[in-house]
């Protein structure tokens, strides 16, 4: 690790920065443009069109765009002085942005293909706070990257050293390799996938196409004259239902292996990093007291193959909250057991006492969707739309055993200063975090929960809420203020 | 990291502070004349748009429809003023050594807490109509978004002051 770098001089990013604006700017005209390029394939193009104009003028937009952020580029210096991050920038009015190392929440590196090639990485660097700024730059090299990462959470996690300087006979940071994700079980990743989620893309991808096309003059309506009408046998159907399901099944790989390719999960000296991408690398780190949350969810597939997807959730505004996330998929019981043992060392998955919800919760939806359905299946009666009761009641029971499964799984343990929550329909997904990391606490009573003397508990945290539904009305009052006390007892700081 | 050895007995669940049992402070009565007065503006409001419809399109004017409108107004009407004058009683807070509990709804009641130590900040808010009933709103912010922001309203401005006050030191002591 290089840390003779002297921040205290204003520089630019490096050059190759220069090289990303223009790839970038490339990349949104290819974006508009492309469907033009099929139409013009296809041999129906309308020159005279309004659209073509409005893809000049978009172009010509983007062009500007990208001098704009060249010129600036040019003008941005950043320096670091006074524990703060100094950024300088603007040709006729000078702006000077001050971030001071404190406020600065989270530094991430990405690193696409452009990227990697010179060695450099974009930073970009998050703060807090009521306003919120966000600053990123497009290209820096590695080693003054990670130089200027290191300086900041050294000066971030010691207040005391002023000289940023002296920070040089530091010892490095030690990094403990926790889980690499093997070629297999990317695979396996990639397989175990939410496919439904692919289909909803090749959707979208196809009406996009669709729109674009008819966008761009083509007569779809005339090719549909082209398909054939009778045939609609079985094998047809049975024919397209494996096609899209291949296709999807593809399409997760694919997403699978960009997004994870050779993952590395690693234990820093207090916190956690994930590395991992295939063109785009991605590397993002949290603290352990930033964490405030981890969860691990399966599905069916990821069951059978025995693995979890671990999540640890990070404070953060709820904007970029999904972005400071990380998530390590394919990981093994084990692997989360020495997360645990690691993050939380006083707690013991064991000695967690899962308690049940009350019956209720399935028997109020089940009633309030019964009534549902009984109004659409009058309404089905009506209009003797017969096709569509079967669709009617089908829905109605995928609903009630989705909730009937929900019910069962839900359980819930306020143990060793630690909540836990566990629940799911088709899936498993387990919830845990320290007691003193929720910030509030609601609890909600309908009528029929008055009725039955239940209630319904919701625990704040500065990543997203935890709801505890249908328990006892004195046992949610007694959880509380169980929680109450202990975020008030506490001396930790949550963050 | 700062870790402050911290002593932590077993305490029985029975014996920790109850989030039932205080006595919860009322909001100001102007509260309960302004949720009134807001209701019936709305009511108000929805009667002159039927009413402006009507001279655009006549069916509206029928007997049929302007009956049946006037009649869903009215309960409609009457219903929402009533939950206005109930709401009332059941909404209130509560300030304690280490946090302030506020609780509202009439069909949907909730109890909401938030400890001093995780205050981030307070705000106070007075609208035109606010004003009017000389009222103020106290929001207390925390860390866990939206959602879990606590909405004093209907506070005499001077008592919404003096609760901010003591959130803010409670805060920097507890904190």
């Amino acid at each position: 690790m290089d840390n003779n770098i002297d921040f205290s001089i204003p520089s630019r990013q490096s050059y190759v920065a220069v090289l990303i604006i223009i790839f970038k700017t490339v990349r949104i005209i290819f974006s508009r443009i492309w469907p033009v390029i099929i139409v013009l394939f296809l041999g129906k193009s309308d020159p005279e069109d309004e659209e073509s104009y409005f893809l000049v003028g978009m172009i010509v937009l983007a062009i500007v765009v990208m001098i704009i952020s060249l010129i600036n580029y040019f003008y941005t210096y950043f320096f670091v002085q006074e524990d703060a991050l100094q950024l300088r920038k603007g040709v006729f009015s000078r702006k000077s942005i001050n971030i001071p190392f404190e406020r600065i929440q989270t530094i991430n590196f990405e690193q696409n293909l452009i990227h990697s090639m010179f060695d450099v990485v974009s930073l970009k660097i998050d703060t807090a706070g009521s306003d919120q700024t966000e600053f990123e730059f497009y290209a820096l090299s590695k080693s003054k990257a990670n130089a200027l990462r290191n300086l900041i959470l050294e000066q971030k996690s010691d207040d005391k050293t002023r000289d940023f300087k002296l920070q040089e006979n530091l010892p490095e940071m030690t990094e403990d390799n926790i889980f690499s994700l093997s070629p297999k079980r990317l695979m396996k990743v990639g397989l175990s996938q939410n496919h439904l989620r692919s289909i909803g893309i090749i959707m979208l991808f196809f009406f996009w196409i669709f729109e674009k096309l008819q966008e761009a003059g083509v007569a779809i309506e005339e090719y549909q004259g082209k398909i054939p009408q009778e045939d609609f046998s079985f094998e047809i159907i049975l024919f397209t239902a494996i096609f899209f399901l291949t296709i999807s099944v593809l399409i997760s790989i694919f997403r699978t292996i960009f997004k994870y390719f050779n993952l590395r999960f690693i234990r820093t000296d207090n916190g956690f990093k994930i590395i991992s991408g295939l063109m785009t690398r991605r590397e993002l780190a949290a603290s352990d007291q930033k964490i405030q949350v981890i969860l691990w969810t399966d599905n069916l597939l990821k069951k059978h193959l025995k693995y979890v997807d671990l999540t640890l959730k990070q404070a953060s505004s709820e904007q970029i909250m999904q972005a400071d996330t990380i998530k390590v998929p394919g990981v093994s019981m084990l692997e989360v057991h020495h997360v645990m043992e690691k993050l939380y060392p006083a707690f013991d998955l064991n000695r967690v006492i899962p308690k049940k919800v009350s019956i209720k919760y399935f028997e109020r939806f089940a009633t309030i969707i019964s009534v549902f359905g009984l109004i659409l299946t009058g309404f089905c009666i009506y209009l003797s739309k017969w096709h569509y009761l079967i669709v009617v009641f089908f829905i109605l029971i995928i609903l009630m055993i989705s909730r009937y499964l929900q019910f069962k799984k839900l359980s819930y343990d306020l143990n060793l200063d630690m909540l836990y929550l566990s629940g799911g329909a088709w899936g498993n997904k387990t919830t845990l975090l320290p007691i003193y990391k929720i910030q509030g606490v609601r609890m909600n009573q309908s009528p029929y929960q008055r009725k039955h003397s239940l209630a319904s508990l919701s625990c704040f945290t500065a990543s997203g809420t935890v709801k505890i539904p249908y328990i006892s009305h004195y046992e949610a009052i007694a959880l509380m203020n169980q929680i109450l006390f202990k975020v008030e007892s506490s001396k930790k700081r949550w963050m | 990291m700062e870790e402050i050895e911290f002593e932590n007995p077993e305490i029985s669940v029975i014996d920790l502070p109850d989030v039932e049992t205080p006595v919860y402070q009322h909001v100001e009565k102007g509260y309960r004349d302004l949720s009134i007065l807001t209701s019936s503006l709305i009511f108000i409001i929805i009667l002159v748009i039927y009413f402006a419809g009507g001279l655009i399109e006549n069916l509206l004017l029928k007997p049929v429809y302007m009956y049946s409108f006037l009649i869903t107004w009215v309960i409609g009407f009457l219903v929402s003023v009533v939950l206005s004058y109930f709401s009332w009683r059941w909404q209130g807070y509560v300030l304690r050594e280490h946090d302030i509990l506020y609780r509202s709804g009439i069909f949907f009641r909730s109890v909401t807490a938030v400890s001093f130590n995780r205050v981030q900040h307070c705000e106070i808010n007075q609208g035109p109509l606010d004003r009017l009933f000389d009222l103020a709103e106290l929001t207390v912010y925390t860390a866990g978004g939206s959602e879990s922001d606590l909405n004093l309203s209907g506070l005499n401005p001077e008592v919404a002051h003096k609760i901010k006050e003591v959130i803010l030191r409670k805060t920097t002591l507890d904190g």
